[in-house]
């Protein structure tokens, strides 16, 4: 093993990726007629490379099963379970309604409340001018 | 049914028509799929929790704000819900260490190429799963990942080195 051979093995996990340029994948290819070791080191990458595309075929081959089970799944699932789901009536219409209706109701409070307690005083004023 | 766009079967996935979630199912199940395997590095575990996300986003479909934003929402919902089965686990073998150190047990080594995969380093995982159910397009992972095209290209790199390491070492080992 070289100097280079660090540098070229960087370049031939590149290789195997896809993603090395012409040239470099010239002179990748030039150094591994040289060099035993690198070539071996790609070799074993690219045998590695062909049982990962094999392992990840398989996925892919019973992908479809595996959206039928969530399909399967997701009709079993009970819509009433289901959280939120954002309604113009529910959650626009009726907090506006709502809104109002409270606002509506502390105006009612706060006015009776003024109007018992301004008659209340009208009155004790009344009791203590007649009593004096 | 099949030509509707993400944003038609989101807004009838919303009032609970479950056929047009079922499409939406058949268009993203195998990325979430991938980044589920990605992350917990395990096929058992990713099948059950990539089933759980599209579960949990037909329920809280009602929070999704943009209807055209399913495929990055559904992937954050599969990134969250990997990263607490992680960090169960995590919690759960810390106590399974402590007790197998107390008993003299070491964990047993697994040599194939699954197994290899599942001890990659998450982080390094991901791209390369990504890869497999990509095409092999390192932009669409960078856009997924929102990392750089060198990024992946680095983290690819990283991936078969130390995957070479591992099945190298265990061939040595058997």
């Amino acid at each position: 093993m070289n100097s280079d051979c660090d540098k070229i093995r960087d370049g031939i996990e590149e290789l195997v990726n896809g993603t090395l340029s012409e040239a470099e994948t010239n002179a990748v290819r030039q150094h591994l007629r040289e060099c035993s070791g690198c070539s071996q080191y790609a070799g074993a990458l690219e045998e590695e490379e062909q049982r990962l595309a094999s392992y990840f075929a398989l996925f892919e081959s019973n992908m479809s099963s595996m959206e039928d089970e969530v399909i399967d799944a997701l009709e079993r699932t009970e819509v009433s379970g289901r959280e939120k789901v954002f309604s113009v009536g529910r959650d626009v219409i009726i907090p506006i309604v709502a809104k109002h209706a409270l606002a509506a109701a502390v105006i009612v409070v706060v006015t009776v409340y003024f109007v018992i307690t301004f008659t209340w005083i009208s009155q004790i004023n009344e009791y203590i001018a007649r009593s004096i | 049914m099949d030509d509707f766009s993400d944003e038609i079967l989101v807004e009838a996935s919303r009032r609970g028509d479950k056929r047009a979630y079922a499409m939406l199912v058949k268009r993203h199940y195998r990325y979430v799929f991938a980044v589920c395997l990605g992350i917990l590095g395990n096929v058992d575990d990713a099948e059950d929790i990539a089933q759980d996300v599209m579960l949990k986003g037909f329920l809280k479909i009602g929070k999704l704000r943009g209807s055209e934003q399913f495929n990055k929402w559904i992937l954050r919902v599969a990134r969250n819900l990997c990263l607490d089965l992680l960090r169960r686990k995590k919690r759960a073998r810390a106590w399974a260490t402590k007790r197998a150190s107390r008993s003299g047990q070491t964990a047993s080594q697994n040599h194939d190429l699954a197994g290899a995969i599942g001890r990659l380093p998450q982080e390094i995982r991901l791209p390369l799963v990504m890869y497999y159910f990509n095409n092999k397009s390192l932009k669409r992972i960078a856009e997924k990942l929102k990392i750089s095209n060198s990024g992946v290209c680095q983290r690819l790199k990283a991936a078969r080195k130390q995957l070479h390491e591992l099945l190298t070492k265990g061939v040595q080992n058997e």
